[in-house]
């Protein structure tokens, strides 16, 4: 992002079950917010780039037709779980290469419940079981019990500290803070995985508004925010995930997080120590505590005990999901990773209310998904 | 109708099974399924290769709730196993539970039924414990 991006101003749609609104409509609630936010009208937007997994043909222009057919370019991107931070960084690529001054990304999704059916599986793995991701995040989840010692009760903590955050923000499908007896008396999915260890796939749409330092200057906006890095990954070979039935290790072998970070902090020019808050990928909660590992937040093997010792709860030193997290959230797939830029673009501005991280200046935003699908972006005030 | 499970295995006749692997000649990267491209070094022109029938568990998995277009019912138990250094490979286990199972045990690949249709048995991979 050499040439300059800043995002302008950020829009959302509570995410949660809304039976009665279309994607269209939820896109164009989160799309007005955005423009809103940046004051800036549609006929000014240059492009817009759209994360969404389910829907079906044009639907980028389609979310369009209810705000106004510009003739602009309206592309959509399907990157599973990283669809959102896919669109963004597309966008925030064209943007600082000089080849837009205003685009919209925006993340929409009406994502069906409970497992998801499809997420790139072999017919055999499909048949036999073996074809649904919950599958591969508990098996992660147990080698993080025997390899790192996480226990049970840790695995329910993450769900209670993320929905203790979840429960201050209106944008969540969670809004009610939930104890470690509730996680641990709820409903075994995947062992050691209880259903409040699990996200929810749900509806909802956020968008961001990404202009090129010139035209944030025009503009004259103080509440700019700069995005510092935006790097995209997928999976390298032997990465047991969706939906590969195999694990290899191997010299060079990096996991698609610790890629993509290494990438985003070498173009920030930062690590992970100069980030204030994090908003990462919980689908499960063994995985926000990986992410903690390949993001770089703690040594190998510590996350349990950074866990333990409250930095990233809310209030903690280095919050993580400060926003509650797609466990509190629910997960829009597409929609996701622009929730967290909308997340870290309020607590940058220092307008996140009771959710606010003092003197916040620099955050990271992570997700992952099928096929080792990345995205981690860095924004600084 | 057959149900489309591709050469995951080789059955020996014994009662253990082979799982069906790929080695790259060049960089030497395994991989399962079977397959002739190299997504390491990206070549091509792989050989066939055999896991098993001995190998260590991992990692598992009790699964208590039906998967999309699965036609094996919970519970079902699932396990990561290791077959040489690194090379590990996700399959259904013998056993319906996880209960009593322990990481490092040694576990033998069987050919045995995955699941029933159209009173017709179709056979998979699974690791007996």
């Amino acid at each position: 992002v050499s040439g300059g991006a800043y995002v302008l101003g950020v829009g959302i749609h509570p995410f949660g079950r809304f039976p009665d609104l279309d994607y269209r409509a939820l896109g164009e609630a989160a799309l007005r917010d955005a423009l809103d936010d940046a004051g800036v009208g549609f006929g000014d937007v240059q492009g817009v780039f759209i994360g969404n997994v389910f829907e079906g043909m044009a639907k980028a222009s389609n979310v369009l037709e209810r705000v106004g057919l510009t003739g602009v370019p309206a592309i959509a991107v399907e990157n599973a779980c990283a669809s959102g931070g896919s669109a963004f960084a597309l966008a925030t690529r064209f943007v600082a290469a000089g080849a837009y001054d205003v685009l919209v990304a925006l993340g929409v999704e009406k994502a069906p419940r409970g497992f998801i059916a499809e997420s790139g599986y072999h017919t055999w793995q499909i048949e036999t079981g073996l074809g649904v991701n919950p599958v591969y995040f508990a098996l992660q989840a147990h080698r993080c019990m025997t390899e790192w010692g996480i226990t049970v009760e840790q695995l329910a903590d993450v769900s209670v500290k993320n929905h203790a955050a979840g429960a201050l923000n209106p944008n969540a499908m969670y809004r009610e803070a939930m104890t470690r007896e509730e996680v641990l008396g709820s409903k075994m999915v995947c062992e050691p995985l209880r259903l409040y260890m699990l996200c929810a796939p749900n509806d909802g749409a956020a968008a961001a508004v990404i202009v090129s330092e010139v035209e944030a200057r025009r503009r004259g906006s103080n509440r700019a925010v700069r995005v510092r890095a935006s790097s995209l990954a997928s999976r390298m070979p032997g990465q047991l995930f969706i939906p590969a039935a195999s694990e290899m290790q191997w010299d060079g072998f990096r996991p698609s997080t610790a890629h993509a970070a290494r990438l985003a902090y070498d173009e920030a020019g930062i690590g992970p120590a100069d980030v204030d808050v994090f908003e990462v990928q919980d689908t499960d909660s063994a995985s926000e505590l990986v992410a903690y590992e390949d993001l770089g937040i703690c040594e190998p093997g510590e996350a349990g005990a950074l866990l333990d010792s409250g930095a990233t709860a809310l209030g903690g030193s280095r919050p993580v999901n400060p926003s509650g997290g797609l466990l509190s959230k629910g997960e829009p797939l597409g929609a996701s990773a622009l929730g967290q830029v909308h997340e870290l673009v309020l607590q940058l501005r220092g307008e996140a209310g009771s959710r606010q991280v003092d003197g916040a200046r620099v955050g990271l935003a992570h997700v992952v998904g099928a096929g080792g699908n990345c995205s981690v972006t860095i924004l600084s005030r | 109708m057959s149900v489309a499970l591709p050469d995951l295995y080789r059955d020996r006749g014994d009662g253990t099974a082979v799982l069906a692997a790929s080695r790259c000649p060049v960089c030497g990267f395994v991989v399962f399924p079977r397959q002739p491209w190299c997504p390491r070094c990206t070549g091509t022109g792989t050989e066939d290769a055999e896991l098993g029938p001995a190998g260590t568990l991992v990692a598992f998995t009790g699964v208590h709730h039906p998967a999309p277009g699965s036609k094996v019912a919970p519970p079902y138990a699932v396990g990561l196993a290791e077959f040489e250094p690194g090379v590990r490979v996700a399959g259904l286990l013998t056993v319906p539970s996880v209960e009593g199972l322990r990481v490092g045990q040694a576990i033998t690949v069987v050919a045995a039924p995955a699941f029933e249709e159209r009173d017709r048995v179709h056979d998979t991979f699974r690791f007996r414990t």
